[in-house]
């Protein structure tokens, strides 16, 4: 039988083996997408009651055991030196985007290049610059002042990269309506382009918050297991919350388990809020720009 | 059905000082092109240029009509829309009208000063790439010459090489197979709620992965596989492939994305099945994007440090094998964390971590935006 | 109007896109190995109707249909049709050239590629398929290149080409020299000519002289709805309805 007889025999009726083939494969990928996330869940779970275990002793189990008020300080060590570290990477991560969307220049897209690869680089490299030029250098010693300043060059370039989104994705019918108005670049850039990036930009900042939260790696350097010395009076940055974490693991008479859970716990909430207001916030904005 | 050829669009923006309102009105266009277009499309650039004499529209507003060529539509080709353009100028525009062209316009010192600023700002970052880059390789270079952890440096990059590798292998199938599940098959409501579980799972901090592989994976392991003591490589490329997923996930469905609509419908009106259609066309067209995906995935596999110190490192009273362990690069830096002392092979390491991961970024980072390309 | 087999017959199809209705009770019938034309001005829902044809409409999400499409008196509407079979049967070309990023061998045989229940090697189908729209000789020595190195009218003939070569029944044509300069356009409708017999076609133009040039009967189409279906002649010399006589003398459109 020839290929066009073979089809012309054919109606309309008789689904193909194919389809069920099909079928079969989106099934697969509908499990491939549901399935880390499930067990992503299903862990953090698990591990969280695994420190903390509740309903096995009955009521708050182990939880009794938790020192709130350590835990408390962590959380508030965390709170400081994230806003630290945002006060200092915010403003000038902004101001690098803004100069990145002046004027095309072979000077500007090198830099826009260097900014790609500083986001590429592992944050653990950020903590021997920051042990190296905030601890010893500047003699800011192993405080949280050192710790806040190594968390600002992780997040630095993130800040960038996602602001300058947000500037792109302000439609340039909007800049030359203003230039159109008479105003000069800079006006155009404060009152029309500026207010407009600012749903996204604000999504970004809280990304870099939600990274600045959970980043643990530099600060290892930084924070000075191996030093004796006593904390600076900005704090000491090894009782934040990753860091609290990773004792637990590193030391055997580190914290207990039930506190490391419960700062676990803490960690994951506060991503948690705060993915869920950007997330929030870029619907907002999408539905807007959508009419 | 409204009718045919007349349609009403209506946008706004405000200066905050200017107070003025634009609203355009496109007169004639078709209604089908029209459709699929944001209505800030509608904001023609070449009308602006119509008031440009008093370089501001008179008090009170205008009317302009013009031609707007620009349309570009989705049955292709560019069309040409008469608009009508609504001007309306609040009251607090300063007079125009007299007023030199030649004479700038008053901004005082700010313009120049945020100038600098701005300049000031892009400084930062090309300081922190030479103060990054001079201080490895200062510190690498100490005494005796490069500065060599024991053993040298090959077992560290064949171990961190070996746990991103495997972390890849369940990471990439199931991160593939996801992106297409989201690209393809997901309806919208099931793809609003997945894509931002993905995306939190992105970002659980490292340090709880970390947790995760000691107190859950390796009793779970050890569990299953009774008698068996678990390679640490296992259990540290599990999380890791966790942590990675969404990440090849989110880029490989941008990948798919971009593949156009109407390569998608030239295959579909061949009578080829979804599956055909995939594997014949959207896959091969989009595989510099998955390509990318899977590069980038590496690179952050790479970078990992707290799993690499915590899991796959060596630290014996943990419960796991210590003959198992696995030095990485990113491990040996951890360690300063675990109480070692800061020393040149340090810098060694991390200068070869930079390296390895800038290598492997670039390569993806060229091929995302050549996959960019395609549409 | 005289009577002709039908190969498609529309039965109060309506469509939707969302809440906006684009086809409002369209009811005609297609005749078999005939040139059928839908004109109408932009946005009167001609592409949409012709998309419901092959049902690539439902590919919009939120499009809706409703009515029957009837091929050779079955229902294409109907639960159990497999969509696959159904396009294979009913050919497409699309308003812009879409050839795929291979080469142009590639490209004709794409179409048995992406259907076949096999893997196809044999390249006999080449040569028919870019004969007949007369492309042969025009790139039989480049046959390896990419098929995004001929010209755009080129393309287009290349992308019918793909199109016949899956030996389909009806061709669907969306404007497919919409795109084109009329050199090009010459020499597609030409094409048109010869296809016409081995083929059922359905071509939607908004190019007027188009349609009274190449189709047999015309549909002329209007917000919507049909306002008149029959001989090209006819429509074009003495139209029944004052709508169509207006827009093909170019009062409105």
């Amino acid at each position: 039988m020839t290929r066009g007889e073979s089809r012309r025999s054919t109606g309309l009726g008789v689904p193909p083996a194919q389809q069920r083939r099909g079928r079969l494969f989106a099934l697969v990928c509908m499990v491939a997408a549901i399935f880390p996330v499930v067990l992503g869940a299903a862990l953090l779970g698990a591990a969280i009651e695994s420190g903390a275990g509740f309903g096995a002793h009955g009521g708050l189990g182990k939880l009794s055991s938790v020192d709130a008020g350590s835990l408390l300080g962590s959380a508030l060590g965390s709170l400081w030196l994230v806003s630290m570290a945002l006060a200092i990477a915010l403003p000038i991560g902004v101001g690098v985007a803004l100069h990145l969307e002046g004027p095309r220049s072979r000077m500007r897209s090198l830099l826009a290049l260097n900014i790609a690869n500083l986001a590429a680089v592992p944050s653990v490299l950020f903590g021997l610059v920051g042990l190296e030029l905030f601890v010893r250098a500047l003699r800011l010693g192993h405080g949280m002042l050192a710790a806040a300043f190594t968390l600002a060059l992780v997040v630095l370039p993130i800040v960038a990269v996602a602001a300058r989104a947000a500037l792109r994705a302000v439609p340039d019918e909007l800049r030359e309506g203003g230039y159109a108005l008479g105003a000069t670049p800079w006006q155009v850039t404060r009152q029309v382009v500026l207010p407009a990036a600012l749903p996204g930009m604000l999504s970004g900042a809280i990304l870099a918050i939600a990274r600045a939260f959970g980043e643990a790696a530099p600060l290892l350097l930084v924070a000075g297991f191996a030093a004796t010395s006593s904390p600076s009076v900005s704090g000491d940055p090894r009782q934040i919350l990753p860091l609290h974490v990773f004792q637990v693991l590193a030391e055997p008479d580190g914290p207990s388990r039930a506190d490391a859970a419960m700062s676990v716990a803490v960690l994951l909430g506060t991503l948690l809020v705060l993915a869920g207001w950007a997330m929030r916030l870029r619907h907002r904005h999408e539905r807007r720009r959508d009419g | 059905m409204s009718q045919p050829g007349i349609k009403g669009i209506e946008s706004s923006w405000s200066v905050p000082e200017r107070r003025a309102e634009t609203s355009i009105t496109v007169v004639s266009g078709d209604d089908d092109d029209i459709r699929h277009l944001s209505p800030y499309r509608y904001f023609p650039s070449g009308i602006a240029a119509t008031y440009d004499e008093g370089h501001a529209p008179p008090r009170g507003g205008a009317t302009v009509r013009g031609f707007y060529d620009g349309a570009e539509t989705d049955r292709g080709g560019p069309r040409r829309a008469l608009v009508t353009m609504r001007e309306r100028v609040g009251p607090s525009t300063p007079p125009s009208g007299g007023t030199k062209l030649s004479r700038p316009v008053r901004t005082g010192g700010g313009e120049r000063v945020a100038g600098w600023l701005l300049r000031l700002c892009a400084v930062v970052p090309v300081v922190l790439t030479l103060g990054l880059v001079s201080m490895l390789a200062r510190g690498a270079w100490t005494e005796q010459g490069l500065a060599m952890p024991p053993g040298g440096l090959a077992p560290a990059v064949m171990g961190t090489v070996l746990i991103a590798g495997l972390a890849l292998l369940w990471a990439v199938p199931v991160g593939l197979a996801a992106a297409i599940y989201l690209a393809e098959f997901a309806p919208a409501t099931w793809r609003r709620w997945l894509r931002p579980a993905l995306e939190l799972l992105a970002g659980v901090p490292t340090v709880i992965y970390a947790l995760l592989a000691v107190w859950v994976v390796v009793p779970a392991l050890t569990r299953l596989l009774p008698g068996l003591s678990v390679p640490r490589i296992v259990a540290a490329s599990m999380v890791l492939a966790l942590m990675l997923v969404p990440t090849v996930v989110s880029l490989a469905e941008d990948a798919l994305r971009t593949v156009p609509r109407q390569q998608r419908e030239a295959a579909l009106a061949l009578g080829a099945s979804r599956l055909r259609m995939l594997a014949y066309v959207v896959l091969p067209a989009a595989a510099p994007g998955i390509v990318a995906a899977v590069m980038l995935a590496l690179a952050r596999a790479v970078g990992e440090t707290m799993i690499m110190t915590l899991v796959a490192g060596r630290l014996p009273w943990m419960g796991l094998d210590p003959r198992t362990a696995v030095e990485t690069l990113t491990g040996q830096l951890g360690a300063a964390g675990l109480g070692a002392p800061v020393t040149g092979s340090m810098y060694t390491a991390g200068a070869v971590l930079l390296l390895l991961s800038l290598a492997v970024h670039s390569v993806g980072h060229r091929l995302v935006r050549r996959a960019g390309r395609w549409s | 109007m005289t009577t002709l087999v039908p190969k498609l017959r529309v039965e109060d199809l309506c469509a939707w896109y969302g809440e906006r209705q684009i086809l409002d009770r369209i009811s005609f019938d297609v005749p078999a190995q005939r040139i059928t034309a839908i004109i109408g001005p932009s946005g009167c829902g001609k592409s949409t109707f012709i998309r419901c044809i092959n049902r690539m409409h439902e590919l919009v999400s939120d499009a809706r249909v409703q009515g029957q499409v009837q091929l050779d008196g079955e229902d294409v509407y109907d639960r159990h049709v497999a969509l696959e079979q159904l396009r294979r049967r009913i050919g497409m070309v699309f308003q812009k050239a879409n050839p795929f990023p291979m080469s142009i061998r590639d490209n004709v045989l794409a179409g048995l590629r992406l259907t076949a229940e096999s893997p196809v090697r044999d390249d006999e189908a080449v040569e028919p398929a870019l004969r007949s729209v007369a492309l042969w000789d025009e790139v039989r020595d480049r046959l390896n290149h990419r098929a995004e190195t001929l010209s755009v009218g080129q393309q287009q003939r290349l992308c019918i080409a793909r199109a016949l070569a899956l030996q389909p029944e009806v061709l669907l044509m969306d404007e497919p020299c919409g795109s084109l300069d009329p050199i090009a356009t010459a020499r597609v409708e030409d094409l048109l000519g010869d296809l016409r017999e081995r083929f059922t076609i359905v071509l939607v133009t908004h190019n007027m002289q188009q349609a009274a040039r190449v189709s047999d009967r015309t549909g002329f189409f209007l917000g919507g709805q049909l306002v008149e279906f029959d001989d090209t002649d006819v429509i074009f010399t003495q139209p029944g309805d004052r709508r169509t006589e207006d827009y093909i003398t170019g009062k409105f459109g």
